[in-house]
């Protein structure tokens, strides 16, 4: 007990001054920081979306559902004063929709938010790491590979993914814009 | 019936019966000879009427001789005659008057004479009477003129038919005598014949009833006689095994008795032993009684462990929910320091200072939410262990109080024991002294015993006198039964 109640406190001394001394190195402007990706599972399976095509992450939003039969969509949700449609990602890119999706990520254009319902945590993928497509191509709504650690993720392009869904909601689209 | 009767009974029925037989035979006799005796009393009474009849026809024929004498002559000494005859005369009819009273016919006949005779009197009295005063041809006047012929005539035809009427009665009743005398004599002999052939009868069936009686009797005493020979014989030699035997139980008894007296002493001992292990058990129970109390303070540590324990898990789900808010917290952080970090990257070269800030905010709340992991399975191997020391120390305190309970139960064998061990002792010295008490009994079974064998050794000369007996019993049911059966002997 003594034993685990001393390695709990070295583990937070250690993450003081690892924390601390972050900030005591000096900034160095053009260093390249590499791609920061968000690590996703989608039907039990590990994928990629980059931070450049998303707006924001958010959890625990309340989903009103709408009727109507539109593939993915599960309803309206409020992001600083402006409803979007929520569409379930594992169901738009042809995978088994997830039971209950607590994340939810806003598009860049802020026009919708994608809702799943596993994150793995932030990627920062060096450039040799991000790997385009073959000849042969990849899956649909995927721009290539990263991998990090040993694992390999497709990694999702939202543009494609967002233009196949059609624009239903013009309020939404010109609540955005303002 | 007759075959359970005795032979008081048997005898007395048969006399009995011959009695019966004589007094019948004799009331028939007596009553034959009373027949016999009216019949002749019958034929005296004929001859009594037959002989007045005579005398009356004789008094009338002499008063009438009378009457003519003095007629003729005079002479006085005629009447003398006349008067016996009236006397006669009277006295005849009152005697036949008498004696004919069963006889209406000869009753009429008196009854009819009565006046023929009064009237041949008065005649008679008359003419003497005439002759005496008016002499004799008025006197023979008379007498032809009254009729006394014709009178005289009719009661001398009247008696003369009451004669041979008592001479037909005399000849009836004499027949009758006859067969009365003919049936008494015949009766007499007959009956005196059956009587005795009755009596032999019966003699004869009570000796055949008795001697088949005697002769079973006897047999079943020549048989009792064999029996009892036997049983005399088989009684003697009982005797003598019985001595034998009673020698044999005498050496036993004094072998008993030996061990008896081994017993008592064994007993003795073992009593000692027996105080020495009730003090042993007096203090093995104040041992129990100490040890019994360490088991209550150990039963209430226990409990007091088990509620540490419990009030220990109790903190660790404390510690979780807090533990829970951080995990929480971190995510949030995390969000946060990935939306800063979307913002930087959107804010172009002022925003990548702010970059580094939200990096790493982002990998200290990765390394926080990692932590938050790491000691939630602390926590939960702390939990685990605290259940698991919670179920031990349970099963711990039931243990103990399952060993005080058996503890209690060893106390309570413990006092058992002691107050068996108490009993033992008393029941030992209690079997010392039964023991001496059953040396001596053993002793008065000795001398017992040898009463017995004096009594054994008596029988087997009772038995020989008894054999002896049953030998001249056997010779005398032999003898009385050549009595009863001589052609069976």
């Amino acid at each position: 007990m003594s034993r685990s109640a001393s390695k709990i406190s070295r583990q937070a001394a250690a993450l003081k001054k690892a924390f601390d001394g972050a900030f005591a190195e000096p900034l160095r402007p053009g260093q390249a920081r590499g791609a920061d990706l968000l690590a996703v599972r989608l039907g039990g399976e590990p994928w990629a979306i980059p931070f450049s095509a998303i707006a924001g992450l958010h959890s625990g939003k309340q989903i009103t559902p709408l009727p109507g039969t539109a593939p993915g969509l599960l309803g309206l949700a409020g992001f600083r004063g402006a409803l979007l449609p929520v569409y379930d990602l594992a169901a738009r890119i042809g995978l088994t929709p997830a039971a209950s999706p607590r994340w939810l990520v806003l598009t860049a254009d802020r026009r919708v938010a994608l809702a799943f319902a596993e994150l793995d945590g932030h990627l920062r993928a060096a450039e040799g790491d991000l790997l385009p497509h073959g000849p042969q191509g990849g899956p649909a709504f995927t721009s290539g590979f990263v991998t990090v650690g040993g694992d390999q993720r497709p990694v999702l392009h939202l543009p494609a993914l967002l233009a196949a869904i059609p624009r239903r909601l013009p309020l939404a689209q010109e609540g955005n814009e303002t | 019936m007759i075959s359970g009767w005795t032979f008081g009974r048997r005898l007395a029925a048969g006399f009995g019966f011959a009695c019966l037989v004589l007094l019948l035979i004799a009331g028939l006799s007596d009553r034959n000879t009373g027949n016999l005796i009216e019949t002749e009393g019958w034929l005296t009474h004929t001859y009594q009427v037959r002989t007045r009849l005579a005398d009356l026809s004789a008094a009338a024929i002499a008063a009438e001789s009378a009457e003519r004498g003095y007629i003729i002559t005079g002479n006085e000494g005629f009447l003398e005659p006349y008067r016996a005859a009236l006397g006669t005369v009277k006295s005849a009819a009152d005697d036949l008057r008498r004696l004919t009273q069963d006889n209406e016919r000869q009753q009429k006949r008196v009854a009819d004479l009565q006046p023929l005779l009064d009237l041949r009197m008065a005649n008679l009295r008359d003419a003497l009477e005439i002759r005496r005063t008016q002499g004799t041809d008025a006197a023979n006047k008379l007498v032809q003129s009254n009729g006394s012929l014709a009178t005289m005539q009719r009661i001398q035809t009247l008696i003369g038919e009451a004669d041979q009427d008592e001479s037909d009665l005399l000849r009836l009743r004499t027949e009758q005598a006859n067969e009365a005398s003919r049936s008494t004599t015949a009766f007499i002999r007959w009956g005196g014949a059956a009587g005795i052939a009755a009596i032999a009868l019966i003699g004869w069936l009570i000796t055949l009833s008795l001697g088949r009686q005697i002769a079973a009797a006897v047999a079943h005493v020549e048989s009792s006689s064999a029996e009892l020979q036997a049983a005399a014989n088989q009684q003697a030699a009982s005797a003598t095994e019985q001595a034998t035997a009673m020698a044999e139980v005498s050496t036993t008894i004094n072998e008993l008795l030996a061990s008896s007296r081994q017993i008592a002493e064994s007993a003795q001992r073992v009593a000692g032993s027996s105080e020495q292990t009730a003090q042993a058990a007096r203090g093995g129970q104040g041992m129990v009684d100490r040890t019994s109390d360490s088991i209550g303070a150990i039963r209430r540590q226990m409990e007091q462990i088990v509620s540490h324990m419990l009030e220990l898990g109790k903190k660790s789900q404390e510690i979780g929910a807090v533990l829970d808010i951080v995990s929480e917290l971190a995510e949030q952080t995390n969000i946060l320091a990935i939306n800063a970090t979307i913002e930087a990257a959107g804010a172009g070269e002022s925003g990548k200072r702010f970059a580094v800030v939200a990096d790493e905010i982002r990998k200290l709340a990765d390394r926080v939410g990692g932590s938050t992991k790491e000691i939630r399975g602390l926590i939960d191997e702390v939990r685990g262990a605290v259940n698991t020391t919670v179920m031990a120390t349970e099963t711990g305190s039931k243990a103990v109080e399952s060993g005080a309970r058996q503890f209690l139960d060893l106390s309570a064998a413990f006092k058992q024991i002691a107050a068996l061990v108490n009993s033992t002792t008393d029941a030992t010295k209690e079997i010392g002294l039964s023991t001496k008490q059953q040396a001596s009994a053993v002793d008065q079974v000795n001398v017992a015993i040898a009463d017995v064998a004096q009594s054994a050794r008596e029988t087997e000369t009772s038995a020989s006198q008894t054999l002896q007996t049953a030998s001249q019993l056997f010779g005398l049911a032999a003898g009385l039964r050549r009595i009863v059966r001589p052609d069976r002997a």
